[in-house]
């Protein structure tokens, strides 16, 4: 950590080389975490905006929280403007939990296709649980790690994974079926 | 006591590790006793595992380049910007003015810019600071007396931050050559620009944006600077 924390005391210091370690370091995750949110076509447009947000802020960046969950949460402010999202994730977690799928087909053995199903499942959610799943299950986030990047409450958190992962089902299911 | 399809509806939190605390014991009895969930259960292991399936997206090649250039190119811009009223002059650069001039004059500039205080008197004092700037250029373009050598070249170390207690402005009204002692002392306290310490304290390098649209960057001389200003009071 105490390279970390070089890094940050560097950012806070306004200094632009360890801007550029902290570009070279997270780029890459920031990139894949905007592309499977938004996906490709606006991910490389995203990850600038997350960026440049974080050096114009990185003189207030809070020093309680790990760099990645700052950026990541960078990141989902970019997207949910993007998308009109207005950033009231609890009045989006309250949702009904979907019917579950009824067709229940065959998954495909073919790993590219089953990837190219499970994007396509996931680009269909909302975005809060889109948000929320993607965080989870490719950041490796615990509940209060998605808390704290999406600034939103641990319960509304833990309702929109909730609903994320069985409208996830259901819409892999619808996806398979076609 | 739940029904089939509602523990259905848990099965992906479930699986996902996120279900409620309170309904893992539940869920886990109630698929172990009966036949139906746990093949609902294996079945959504099985798509809840297509996640996997789903490639790391890769970055395009060059993506951290190009957003540092991009960066740079945006702060420029707005710096640009900032310099509105300086970019007009076309003169000093069709005469030739050296590029250690406008570099020095950009120093004294980008220094200001940075370390004047925000709101309304920041905006006053740059505006005072910047005609100064202006006046203090053609002077220097006239005159043609102006030689000073930037010692350290070109760097690309990083503008720091300076401390608060050098936020100040010491350009920012209007300059009158009996006065210049005071300029003097003001550029020594404020800006650290002068001196013998060559460490520039506060102020490593700067860009300087030329009137044909190019960006150098430079480190200032702190000699050339005092050279610079010497010339203009001398001129007045």
């Amino acid at each position: 950590m105490a390279h970390e924390t070089r890094l940050i005391d560097g950012l806070r210091a306004g200094s632009r080389a360890e801007f550029s370690t902290l570009v070279e370091r997270h780029a890459r995750e920031v990139y894949a975490f905007l592309a499977r949110l938004s996906g490709v076509e606006v991910a490389e447009k995203l990850t600038h905006e997350t960026f440049a947000t974080a050096w114009n802020g990185a003189s207030t960046f809070q020093t309680d929280r790990p760099l990645r969950v700052w950026l990541l949460g960078l990141a989902a402010k970019a997207a949910a403007a993007r998308e009109g999202f207005d950033g009231r994730w609890e009045a989006a977690a309250r949702v009904e939990l979907d019917s579950a799928g009824a067709a229940h087909p065959e998954i495909p053995a073919d790993h590219a296709e089953a990837g190219r199903l499970a994007a396509l499942a996931v680009a269909d959610l909302p975005f809060p649980q889109r948000a929320a799943l993607v965080l989870r299950a490719f950041g490796g986030f615990g509940i209060p790690e998605i808390s704290a990047t999406l600034n939103a409450s641990g319960d509304a958190v833990a309702a929109l994974l909730g609903a994320s992962y069985l409208s996830f089902v259901n819409r892999l299911e619808v996806r398979a079926v076609r | 006591m739940r029904s089939c399809e509602e523990f259905e509806k848990l099965l992906p939190a479930y699986v996902a590790g996120v279900a409620d605390s309170a309904d893992v014991a539940e869920i886990g009895e109630h698929i172990g006793d009966c036949e139906p969930c746990m093949n609902d259960f294996q079945r959504v292991v099985k798509e809840l595992g297509t996640l996997k399936s789903w490639r790391d997206p890769v970055p395009p090649e060059g993506l951290s380049a190009r957003i540092l250039e991009k960066l740079a190119s945006e702060e420029e811009r707005r710096r640009r910007e900032a310099l509105g009223e300086e970019t007009a002059w076309g003169e000093p650069v069709q005469r030739g003015l050296s590029w250690a001039v406008m570099g020095a004059l950009g120093v004294v500039m980008l220094a200001t810019l940075v370390t004047a205080q925000s709101g309304a008197r920041y905006d006053q004092q740059r505006r005072a600071c910047a005609e100064n700037l202006r006046q203090l250029g053609q002077f220097a373009v006239k005159e043609r007396k102006f030689s000073a050598p930037l010692e350290r070249g070109l760097r690309s170390d990083p503008l720091k931050e300076p401390a608060d207690s050098l936020r100040a402005c010491p350009l920012a009204e209007p300059l009158k050559p009996k006065e210049w002692s005071n300029y003097k002392l003001d550029l020594r306290g404020p800006l650290y620009l002068a001196g013998d310490d060559r460490s520039n304290h506060g102020f490593v390098d700067a860009n300087m944006l030329l009137s044909d649209g190019s960006v150098i960057t430079v480190t200032p001389s702190q000699a050339g600077l005092w050279e610079l200003l010497d010339t203009y009071s001398r001129g007045r």
